[in-house]
Parts: C-alpha cells; structure tokens; sequence
C-alpha cells in the first residue's frame, strides 16, 4: 500500500513537472531562462507534443535533434541562438533542416540551401551553393552520419574555401 | 526693456505651468482623463481580450492574473484602465528591468501615450533589454496569417491549422528568394497538452480544460513539420497592416507572453486567438464578430476576406506530396518507368528505362523521386531508419553528380483552391420526402462542420469528408410526427485514389444515431458506430471505392436483441461532372449478428448541384431493405 502511494506520488510529481516545464511562455524563450512549450529541435516538435503513440519517439529523436549537441554558454538547452556566431547558428540551422537541406545540396539550389548560405554569411552564395553540392559525398559520406557531423563539414567547407566570403566568425 | 520684461514675464509663467505639471500628483492627473470612455473604447477592451460570452456577460477571456495589473481587471476594463495608469506613471521598482510595468505591457502603454496625446502627460521611461531581443528578433515589416490545410490523420488538425508569421520583408514585393521566410517568426496559439491519453485530450480540449498559449518559432521548423513532415500545404495570407499596427501587434503579443487562455477545440481556438490579437494592434476591422460561434480555421480566413482590403497578398507553399504529384504530369514513359523503378523497386539500376534518357531528363525523374521519398518515409528519414535513408543516399547521390540546377515547381493556382473561397462551414437545408412506409413529408437538416463528397469542391479537399454535428429531422404528414431521422456526431471518409505511388487504404469513420429500415426494426432509431477500411480507384470523373465495414448498433426495439454487429463490403462510384456537379451511386451489404434477419442493404443515388457559392440543390432517392424513399432539397451554407 505504501508502495502503491509512493508510486502514484511520485507519477504525480513527475506530471506536474512535465506540466510546468511545457507552461514556459515567449518570455522565457526570450530572456534565456527556458526554450517554451514548443521546445527546441525538430524531435522534439514532431514527436514530444501530441498526444498518442508518438510520444515515445521523443526521446530517440532528441538524441538527433537534441540541443545538447549546440548547447550554447548559458547552460540551459534554450533555442536563443541570437548571440552566436554565425558559425554554431549556421551548424544549428543545418542540423533543423536536415533532410531538406540535403535535398538542395544534392541538386544544387533550393530555399533551404539559400538561406543557409544566408545565416553563414556567404558572399557568393551561389558559388557557396556549388560548393556544397560538389562535396556533396563528403559531407553525407554514408547514410547514418550524425548530424553533428554533418553540420561541422558544411561549416568547414563554407569557411575553408575563401573565395565563397562567408563570414562565419 | 518692456520686451524683456514681457519675456521674463513669459518664461516665468511657462516655468510656473510646468512646474504645476510636474506636480500634479497621478491621482488629478488621472481625475481629467476621460476614463469612463476609453474603458469602453473597442481598443481598450480588445488589448485586455473582452467579450461577451456565452451567458452575456463581458469580461476578459484570459485565465491568467499576470494579464492586470488589477485584482478584478478580469471583470473590470476601467478598473484596470485606472490601476493600469497608475502604474504607468508611478511604475514601482523591481530588480529584473523585464518585471517593470512598463515592460510588461509596453501595447497598452503606448496605446494609452496616443489616446492622450491632448493631456501632454509626462510618461517615465524604461529599457525593456527582454522585449528588445524580442523585437529585434522578430524585425517585423508586415504579418502574415498561414493556414496549415487539412490533416484527416490527425483529429485535432482534420479541420486545419492557424498561425501568424511576422515577415523580415514583405511577402508581396519581393521574391522568395531575397525573402529568406525560413527565418522569420513564427507565432502560434496552442494548447498545452498534458496527457497521451487521446479520450482525455477530446474531453479536456472540448470543454477548455487545457491553457492556450503563444510560442515563437522561427518559421523553418513550421515548414518542416507541417509541410514536410506531415505534407500539408501552407496558405500564407499576408495582410495590409500598416508598420505602426504591425509594432503593436509585436508588444501585444509580448503582453501575452505570460498570459493564457483556455482552449476550446471548437470556439476560442487557435483561429480565434489569431484573429483576436490581430483586431487589438488593427481595430479597425471586424474579425472576431466575423466569426460563427463554432470557429473553424478556414472561417477565420473568411472573416479576413470578409474586410475589404486587408488582405495584401496570398502565397501558396505545395507540400512535398502536392509537388511529387505536379511534377509527375511532366514526366514521359521512359522517365515513369526509371521513377517506378527508383522508388518502388529500391534500384537505381540504369540499363534499362534509364538509358535513354536525356541529362534534364533524368533530374526530373531524380527530383521527383526526391518529393516521394520525403513524404512516403518522412518519419523514418527523421528518425534516421536504415532502409529509407540508405535508399534517399542512393538516390542524392545520383542527383549530386548531375552538375545541372533543378526547375523551381510552382504549380498555377485558378483560385478555386484558395482556403478561404471554399463554401461556409455550416449549412442548412430543407427538403420534401417521399418514403414508402410514411408517407410525404418536410424535413429539415443542419450541419455544424465541414464539408461532404457532394458539397461544392472548391476549397476543400477533393476526396475527403469531414461531418461534424449533422442533424436530420423529419415531419410526416400523414402521421403528423416529428422525428429525429439521423444524427452524426463525427464523420471521417478519406478516399485517397489509389496508385502504384499511393498505396494507402481509404478508411472511414462514423458515430452516430440513425432511423433502421429493415425487418429487425421499420423506422427504430439506433445509436451506431461504423468504420471500414477499403480501397479507391480514380479515373477521369470517375472515383469508385470498396469498403469492409464494421458497425455496432443498438436500439431497444430491435428484435432479439439490443445490440447487432454487421458485417460487409460498401462499394461506390461518385462522378464529378464539374466541380460542383456530383453524384455517387453507393450501395451496401451487411450481415448482422445476433439479429433475426441477418441480411441487410441499401442502395441509394445522390445527386447535388452546386449553384453560386453557397447553395446547393440535391435529389437522393434510397432503397432499404423494407423501404424506399427520395427526397428533394436545397442546401445553404454560411
């Protein structure tokens, strides 16, 4: 019986944390203090927030879209990127962007691409582009590349290659 | 001499008036406003959310105290217009700058500065460092309102979703590519859903039970999730607000950041919270009294139409499935054969269909692989699964060493699928009946929600239906009785053509109260369930489809017993002579359990004529297995 009561208590406990934490507001997306109801990462939007069977999907996706992997100084897994360099948001934006991001690079123009080379920077973003899409299986060199990967050689190959003037600083 | 004089004299005045200014304490100050009258000004009271609900009363809508700053703001919008003022022009010292006053409700602060500008009131000043970072983030030149279309496999998103975007340059002047959208802000009105249990979602977000909040996002993670990972098309109606409105929709909406309201699926939903921020920064239109009672997203878009001149611009985004589908019409047989082979057959193999295809050639074959695999394994591409990425590699990779750019697809638009032009989301209707064992009479119907396979297409899915709240009732003359004929609470029908690239089942949905008209029962009303899972073929104006249905019914005056369970197939044949002109042939067989004669069927042919947008003739004739009937009748939607 006293089993039992810990156990709902601690369920209990465990709801209304879950439930706190999904109450942050655009305030604290804003002043660093927490990444809101919409959390941070793609997993997390896709799987973590709609009731039903796909909930449990969160924590596999997270370990891909996790904000761990871009954590910034502040110590909290928040979304604010605004005081990065170019460099980490450029990483972090191909890695939310991954599968269509891929798509562009492979055929060499596209939104997403374009606007990558627009957070990076890029001087020349059609040559930028054309980079990218001539490195293409260097960047995705197998299909179970992490993303973590992934995102660092595009940023490599965007700051390397001087002539594409992409200023990641 | 005397003009200095008369200058010393002036200049001792002036000091002497300010003086008296300055000192004026806040309370006389706030005694020469006219209080009484802004409170009840459409501005003020949209600011702090007012309406009228359901019993008449108005009040504010929001649940939270951190939205007044006086104790009974909820009920009183002079009230705390009064505590408002105070504050503003005394606002106490906090130690977070972001918890000052002035902070916190910088869209009533300056509301209030140019309501008054006639007083010349001194206002304090404060940085808000929060609310910078916000703004300056959002750099926000005009707003869209982007409607996410119908998702049938998702409840809550069957009817579509709503949600603001705040442009870093105009979505009209300028093209995509100079626009960088991804990285505007995307603003969205939710619920914040606590519990997997989908029973207890339904109830808690039919009867408000869950707070509402807004988020931001940057609007890529909106693209991929409801245009990617679900392949949705997004609308984006950009409106003509001015900079100024569009700067107090910003501060409103961080007024809101800590505010909530509760959530009803069916009323004040995101649809309604979209449009309800939008008339506090632009009260100039009439958005929230546009609106039914029961809000609807794509109403939402109507109420905006419904405002001469407000809507600047509408942008259409094609899901992945919307772009595989156009870019298919391009392709040519070899190229079919190659894409068949890429995407069903997993190889890219190239001797054979491959071969004689041109360069250009093969990347709309490539490209158009590219669209299919992003919507047929999104989840699995997300989640990394080794088969689908590994043959998405195979298919990149073979893209990538084509040293030629990809044709950018848009697809024309005629209109007609514009969201907002599609027919109202209610309807009504009347008609005369003949049935075989009652005799003639009057009926009358109203539908809550949505759209069926007759209804006039425009607008709406086209092999979709979904019914929410239909009510059938009858008056017979011979009998002189009035009865409830047919009630449906919920209804889903999702005939997706079936092709070698779609090969998705067509399922379908009931729950619902229905008149009996078999041997077991003649004119009994039972409480049913139905579902069934089928197949559907398109050709042409043809759509025919084959359904296994089950259904579970009960009434107290079946014989035998309360309950049955049926059995059988559903096949039908809807032909669409124009968008707007259709009729479906369907018929049925079903075997019931547990009853005393356990054959059942109907055969039925409905016919409807869409004429202007929204009215609709229609002429169905039925045969059960001990009855018969047709009926005539007009239907109205609004």
């Amino acid at each position: 019986m006293k089993k039992m009561i810990t156990i709902s208590l601690m369920a209990f406990a465990i709801s209304a944390s879950a439930f706190a934490e999904a109450k942050k507001s655009l305030h604290d997306q804003f002043t660093g203090q927490g990444y809101g109801a919409a959390g941070c990462g793609l997993g997390s939007i896709l799987f973590g927030q709609k009731p039903g069977m796909v909930q449990v999907l969160a924590a596999t996706t997270n370990g891909t879209f996790g904000t761990q992997t871009f954590g910034i100084s502040s110590g909290t897994s928040n979304c604010d990127h605004s005081r990065a360099t170019a460099a980490i948001k450029t990483e972090f934006f191909a890695a939310q962007n991954e599968v269509s991001l891929k798509n562009d690079i492979a055929k060499g123009n596209g939104e997403t691409l374009s606007t990558l080379t627009r957070v990076a920077n890029c001087g020349n973003s059609q040559q930028a582009a054309a980079a990218l899409k001539v490195n293409f299986s260097e960047i995705y060199p197998s299909s179970s590349a992490s993303s973590k990967e992934i995102s660092s050689k595009i940023v490599h190959i965007l700051s390397t290659d001087k002539s594409l003037s992409c200023k990641l600083g | 001499m005397l003009r200095v004089f008369l200058i010393l004299v002036s200049l001792l005045l002036f000091v002497q008036i300010r003086f008296c200014i300055a000192k004026e304490s806040t309370e006389n100050l706030i005694e020469r406003l006219p209080i009484h009258q802004i409170a009840r000004e459409k501005q003020w009271l949209k600011l702090l959310h007012f309406e009228k609900n359901w019993i008449g009363i108005t009040e504010s809508q929001s649940n939270a105290p951190e939205f007044f700053l006086s104790p009974d703001g909820r009920k009183s919008a002079e009230r705390e217009l009064l505590t408002n003022l105070a504050l503003f022009l005394n606002p106490p010292k906090v130690s977070d700058p972001n918890e000052n006053v002035l902070c916190r409700f910088p869209a009533r602060l300056e509301y209030l500065q140019k309501r008054l500008t006639a007083f010349s009131i001194h206002w304090p000043t404060a940085t808000c460092p929060g609310f910078k970072a916000f703004k300056d983030r959002l750099a926000a030149k005009s707003v869209s309102i982007v409607f996410s279309s119908y998702y049938l496999n998702n409840p809550s998103s069957s009817f579509g979703h709503l949600f603001l975007r705040f442009n870093k340059e105009p979505q009209k002047v300028s093209s995509e590519s100079e626009r960088f959208e991804l990285l505007d802000f995307g603003i969205n009105f939710a619920a914040v859903v606590d519990t997997p249990n989908a029973l207890i979602y339904g109830f808690k977000g039919l009867f408000g039970l869950f707070p509402g909040t807004f988020t931001a996002q940057h609007y890529y993670y909106k693209v991929r999730e409801y245009n990617d990972f679900e392949s949705r098309d997004l609308w984006s109606y950009e409106l003509a607000l001015s900079q100024e409105e569009v700067d107090l929709l910003v501060k409103h909406l961080w007024e809101n950041g800590p505010n909530h309201f509760p959530y009803f699926y069916l009323t004040q939903n995101c649809a309604f919270h979209i449009l309800s921020v939008i008339e506090a920064a632009a009260p100039e239109f009439n958005l929230v009294e546009r609106l039914p009672f029961y809000v609807i997203p794509s109403d939402s878009l109507k109420a905006l139409a419904s405002n001469p001149g407000l809507i600047r611009d509408i942008h259409y985004r094609a899901s992945p499935r919307s772009l595989f589908h156009g870019r298919l019409k391009s392709l040519n047989q070899n190229q079919m054969e190659w894409l068949k082979q890429i995407v069903l057959d997993h190889s890219l193999d190239q001797t054979k269909p491959a071969a004689s295809l041109t360069e250009p050639e093969k990347v709309d074959v490539l490209d158009a692989a590219i669209d299919y695999l992003d919507f047929r394994d999104a989840k699995n591409l997300l989640k990394k699964e080794k088969l689908a990425t590994e043959l998405k590699q195979e298919v990149l990779i073979r893209r990538a060493k084509i040293p030629l750019m990809s044709k950018s697809f848009t697809s024309k638009l005629s209109g007609n699928e514009f969201p907002h032009a599609g027919h109202g989301s209610m309807r009504i209707g009347s008609n005369y009946s003949y049935v075989k064992n009652s005799g003639s009479g009057v009926g009358l119907n109203a539908r809550f929600a949505l759209h069926d396979l007759l209804d006039p297409q425009a607008g709406y899915p086209e092999y979709a239906q979904i019914e929410f709240l239909n009510v059938k009732m009858r008056y017979t003359f011979e009998q002189k009785d009035f009865w409830l004929e047919n009630l449906t609470l919920f209804q889903v029908k999702s005939l997706t053509p079936f092709t070698s690239f779609d090969k998705v089942p067509s399922w379908k949905f009931r729950l619902g109260m229905e008149t009996i008209r078999d041997k077991n029962c003649i004119n009994c009303t039972a409480g049913t369930a139905e579902g069934g899972i089928g197949i559907t073929l398109q050709k042409s104006v043809f759509t025919f489809y084959l359904f296994t249905d089950g259904e579970i019914s009960t009434a107290p005056s079946f014989f035998n017993h309360p309950v049955r369970v049926g059995v059988g197939p559903t096949g039908g044949l809807r032909l669409q002579f124009t968008p707007s002109f259709q009729s479906i042939l369907e018929s049925n067989y079903r075997y019931q359990f547990l009853s005393r004669f356990p054959h059942t069927y109907s055969l039925s042919s409905d016919t409807r004529y869409g004429i202007k947008k929204n009215w609709a003739l229609d002429l169905k004739l039925s045969r059960w297995t001990r009855d018969l009937e047709s009926v005539a009748g007009v239907f109205y939607y609004f």
